[in-house]
């Protein structure tokens, strides 16, 4: 392992994140509390249970922006040291292609915990704060960051404009998220929409996380668990089998 | 004893973009030690060449870098490569000091050790008052000596270097010719690509030349001069030299009044005959030996109909 170098290339990362620290800080933020506002005013009131849900929507809307932010770290990342060659220059250098691979997602993770943090404590004035399980928030956490860092690096390697990365935000990330069970809970959904939901790997985040911040949970966690488990781990594999490749970098 | 392995050793490299086989079955061996030039015509394939050394795109054949292949052995490889390429690559984002410290980090090289590196770089290369400024907004020689300045940080044993005098004004190119000789005899290998042939002429000890793909020439830069070159034996007689003199005579010749040149391979073993022939009838007052540059050896080698002489006329 070249620790000197993996440390390098987080560090560059973080450094490139803390440049743009408000990009991975207000726009979250904002979005969530526009959320909590407006269930609160518009749905919560009528129906006289705003507390509960709100209390129930927050996790929801931290795993869905840790989701957006890492795709997009990584995937921003990767594309500008594509598009300006230094992509080319850093894979000339002796790291091995999970270590490169890890650097980057580690700087999907620093962007993502700037971004969890700054949700929750700005939601804890309207929600009281909890966390029933630290452990499941941060392995569920981790596994967002993993999966969709990585998914934010393929794409990259592919993508032959800016646009692209878009392209997958509008028409992946933005579904997988409104029909992940952020805003409700699966069990108001008819039977064959429940199970659909299976398949959706940002409703075992949201469910995942829901459980560590709330302990309560739509689907067996086992399951979520084992779901998310082979998939983080496939993303993975297959980012570093493709930075190895040189998957759309080398001719 | 063991034989250490050759800083390069490439075997029957080919690369394909498309339908153009931009490279078509090369084969070299580079010592430890060589100054080596590699020279061609645009498009020869001298870039896809280092590109397959390097790591960046994908080839049949093997490459060796001491002894270590650079596709299944390539963190062993790459660590022993300094790469200065053809096209700038820098994060455009990062000062010069920054581009340096990551990739000295890049290497494994700790921190402290790092800076003391840089300082003494960015100094040989003059680069000291730039040290905080982006590399974007450097000209094109300042970003010239950057590259080749981040490919030294980690010492490397080989020193690849794609047109690294390109853009570079008269000075800075006379500095840099120092600054690799100095390199170079410290025991580093260098590899050279440039369109200024007298700059392989001066610096390198060995020479391949590629056109169209195909490795057409390689030895050591004197083999080549002295095997491919024609030599030239310029005489000045007292009068010009009568035809009937120059009837039968195995060279080129070119004749300019009193001044006449006999142009050839192995001009310098036939000389003595060929003046003891022109004294029967002329007097010679000046006897003179050239040599052909390699510039000229490689124009006549890399260009269909041959504008310069092959030997005959
Ligand atoms: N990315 C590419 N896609 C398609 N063809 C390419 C590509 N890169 C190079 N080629 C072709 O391969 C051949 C060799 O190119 P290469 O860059 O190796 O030449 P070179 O000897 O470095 O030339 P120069 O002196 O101009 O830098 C050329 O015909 C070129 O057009
Ligand atoms: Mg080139």
């Amino acid at each position: 392992m070249n620790w000197v170098g993996l440390s390098t290339v987080i560090h560059r990362e973080v450094t490139r994140i803390l440049k743009v620290a408000n990009q991975a800080l207000f726009p979250p933020v904002i979005s969530s509390l526009l959320y909590l506002a407006i269930f609160h005013f518009v749905i919560g009131k009528a129906r006289g249970q705003s507390t509960e849900y709100l209390a129930f929507l927050v996790p929801g809307l931290v795993m869905m922006s840790v989701v957006n932010n890492a795709y997009q770290n990584s995937a921003f990342s990767v594309f500008i040291a594509k598009y300006s060659r230094y992509l080319e220059h850093v894979l000339t250098m002796p790291l091995s292609y999970r270590e490169l691979v890890l650097g980057i997602l580690a700087g999907g993770i620093v962007r993502g915990g700037i971004t969890a943090g700054s949700i929750l404590i700005a939601t804890a004035f309207f929600v009281t704060p909890q966390i029933h399980s630290i452990g499941a928030v941060l392995a569920y956490f981790l596994l967002a960051c993993i999966i969709f860092g990585s998914l934010g690096i393929i794409i990259a390697l592919w993508a032959e404009q800016f646009d692209h990365l878009g392209v997958i935000n509008t028409f992946v990330l933005t579904p997988l998220s409104m029909l992940g069970g952020v805003f409700y809970s699966i069990s108001v959904l008819p039977p064959t929409v429940q199970f659909l939901t299976l398949f959706n790997p940002v409703f075992y985040l949201v469910d995942g996380f829901r459980y560590g911040i709330l302990g309560s949970n739509d689907a067996p966690l086992w399951l979520g668990a084992l779901v998310l488990g082979v998939l983080a781990a496939a993303c993975f594999s297959l980012t570093v089998h493709l930075m190895g490749r040189g998957w759309h970098v080398k001719e | 004893m063991t034989t250490t392995p050759p800083a390069l050793a490439i075997n029957n490299l080919r690369k394909r973009y498309g339908d153009v086989e931009a490279v078509k079955g090369v084969s070299f061996t580079i010592d430890k030690g060589d100054f080596f030039g590699f020279i061609g015509p645009n498009g020869a394939g001298k870039t896809t060449t280092i590109k397959s050394i390097v790591g960046l795109l994908n080839f049949t054949g093997t490459i060796k870098v001491f002894g270590h292949d650079v596709i299944t052995d390539y963190r062993e490889a790459r660590r022993r490569i300094g790469l200065s390429p053809q096209e700038f690559n820098f994060d455009r984002f990062l000062t010069v000091e920054e581009e340096l410290s990551y990739t000295a980090g890049y290497y494994g090289i700790p921190r402290r050790e790092a800076q003391r590196r840089i300082t003494q770089l960015l100094k040989r290369f003059k680069l000291t008052d730039k040290r905080t400024k982006r590399t974007e907004n450097l000209s094109g020689g300042m970003k010239r000596r950057a590259i080749i300045a981040r490919a030294l940080i980690h010492e490397p044993d080989i020193l690849i270097l794609d047109e690294p005098t390109a853009g570079l004004d008269v000075e800075l190119r006379r500095e840099l010719w120092t600054e690799l000789s100095r390199i170079n005899k410290a025991g580093t290998t260098i590899i050279l690509t440039t369109h200024y042939i007298e700059e392989v002429e001066m610096l390198c000890n060995k020479v391949g030349i590629i056109n169209k793909g195909k490795l057409i020439a390689f030895d050591e830069k004197e083999r080549i001069m002295e095997e491919l070159g024609n030599e030239t034996l310029v005489l000045h007689t007292a009068k010009p030299i009568p035809k009937r003199i120059l009837d039968g005579v195995d060279a080129y010749i070119e004749v300019e009044g009193k001044r006449t040149r006999f142009t050839g391979k192995g001009m310098k073993q036939k000389a003595k005959a060929l003046i003891l022939r022109v004294e029967k009838s002329t007097p010679i007052e000046e006897i003179d030996m050239q040599r052909e540059s390699l510039e000229n050896i490689f124009v006549r080698m890399t260009t269909e109909g041959t504008a310069h002489p092959e030997g005959k006329s």
